[in-house]
């Protein structure tokens, strides 16, 4: 009964995160040249580089959505949603420390999309906090059907 | 545990793959698509050269050098900065947040925040295309003065220069200022 429970909760913050990454991928996919200038304002990388992680980001927030909602792959899609996360953190981080006062592009490209803020921060946190619940749940188990 | 991180690695590869793959191909097929390395104008800013990207899938203008002698894009000095001020014909844009631009504002200068610019670029749609325009933000670390001249050349608009100096070297100069909501 006790991991009925626990299973239900991973199926839902795997349903409530995949469907959140995909929603925030499709404007960014939509509007590339939109999502370009928000990675250039964060001012980490060269500019040779700003359009082709602008396009391909998205992506990869796609992958991950995908197959958390359909199960499959579960330790990679968490695995890899831990490291996206952990990137988005330290790059809104480190744009608040630099006082940039930029658009998060974090869900949505809109005009009134959101700026850079520690609400933010605490947002990707909970996600974090999600994938690694997912993550721990489906290691051992990889582990014991693999060994 | 060696063989989970196998796993892990080996499907995070096909999964990155599979990103690559489908990412290039919707960004090659839609007509939204960018290219591959963005297109940069080079400016010199205090004496370095600095890139900054092309976004808005316009062709830059053609610069040509103006009556003031100093050809847009490009850097204007404190002095340069006055010599257009007493000129005429030039209408300064603040960069800075509005709430700066109350605090204290280059005489005549209006207010166009980086940040509503580039939520919306057409707000700068009325602005006299025959005017030349200088933009400039605090200075020092302020980066959004030479990007929204580059933005506006891309735009169509020919005569623009940044003054990089900005806010701060024009007070340290003593050159005429306004406080408010006024131009």
């Amino acid at each position: 009964m006790k991991s009925k429970v626990w299973d239900w909760l991973e199926y839902f913050i795997r349903l409530v995160i995949g469907f959140l990454f995909i929603y925030a991928a499709i404007g960014k996919i939509i509007h590339p040249e939109k999502f370009a200038v928000v990675v250039y304002n964060y001012r980490v990388l060269p500019i040779e580089l700003v359009n082709i992680v602008a396009i391909l980001v998205p992506w990869l927030e796609i992958a991950i959505g995908v197959t958390l909602i359909l199960g499959v792959w579960l330790e990679t899609a968490a695995f890899l949603l831990c490291i996206l996360t952990i990137g988005f953190i330290v790059l809104i981080i480190s744009a608040i420390v630099r006082g940039l006062n930029i658009e998060c592009g974090c869900f949505t490209l809109t005009k009134e999309g959101a700026l850079v803020s520690w609400k933010r921060v605490a947002e990707d946190v909970l996600i974090l906090a999600g994938g690694l619940f997912i993550f721990f749940r489906h290691l051992p188990q990889e582990q014991s059907t693999t060994e | 545990m060696k063989k989970i991180v196998k796993t892990i690695l080996l499907r995070s590869i096909w999964l990155g793959l599979g990103v690559i793959v489908i990412g290039l191909i919707f960004n090659w097929l839609s007509p939204n698509g960018i290219p591959l390395v963005a297109k940069y104008q080079t400016v010199i800013v205090q004496g370095e050269s600095q890139k900054i990207p092309l976004f808005m899938k316009r062709k830059a203008q053609s610069n040509k050098e103006t009556d003031l002698g100093i050809s847009p894009v490009s850097e204007l000095n404190t002095e340069k900065a006055r010599q257009f001020f007493t000129t005429g014909g030039t209408i300064f844009i603040d960069t800075r947040e509005y709430e700066d631009y109350l605090a204290g504002h280059i005489a005549g200068a209006i207010s166009i925040p980086f940040s509503e610019f580039q939520n919306d670029p057409t707000i700068v749609e009325e602005l006299d295309r025959g005017l030349r325009i200088v933009t400039y933000c605090d200075g020092g670390e302020c980066q959004s003065s030479i990007d929204m001249a580059v933005r506006l050349n891309e735009m169509g608009f020919e005569q623009v220069w940044f003054y990089f100096g900005g806010w701060n070297e024009w007070v340290e100069a003593d050159l005429p200022i306004v406080k408010g909501s006024k131009p």
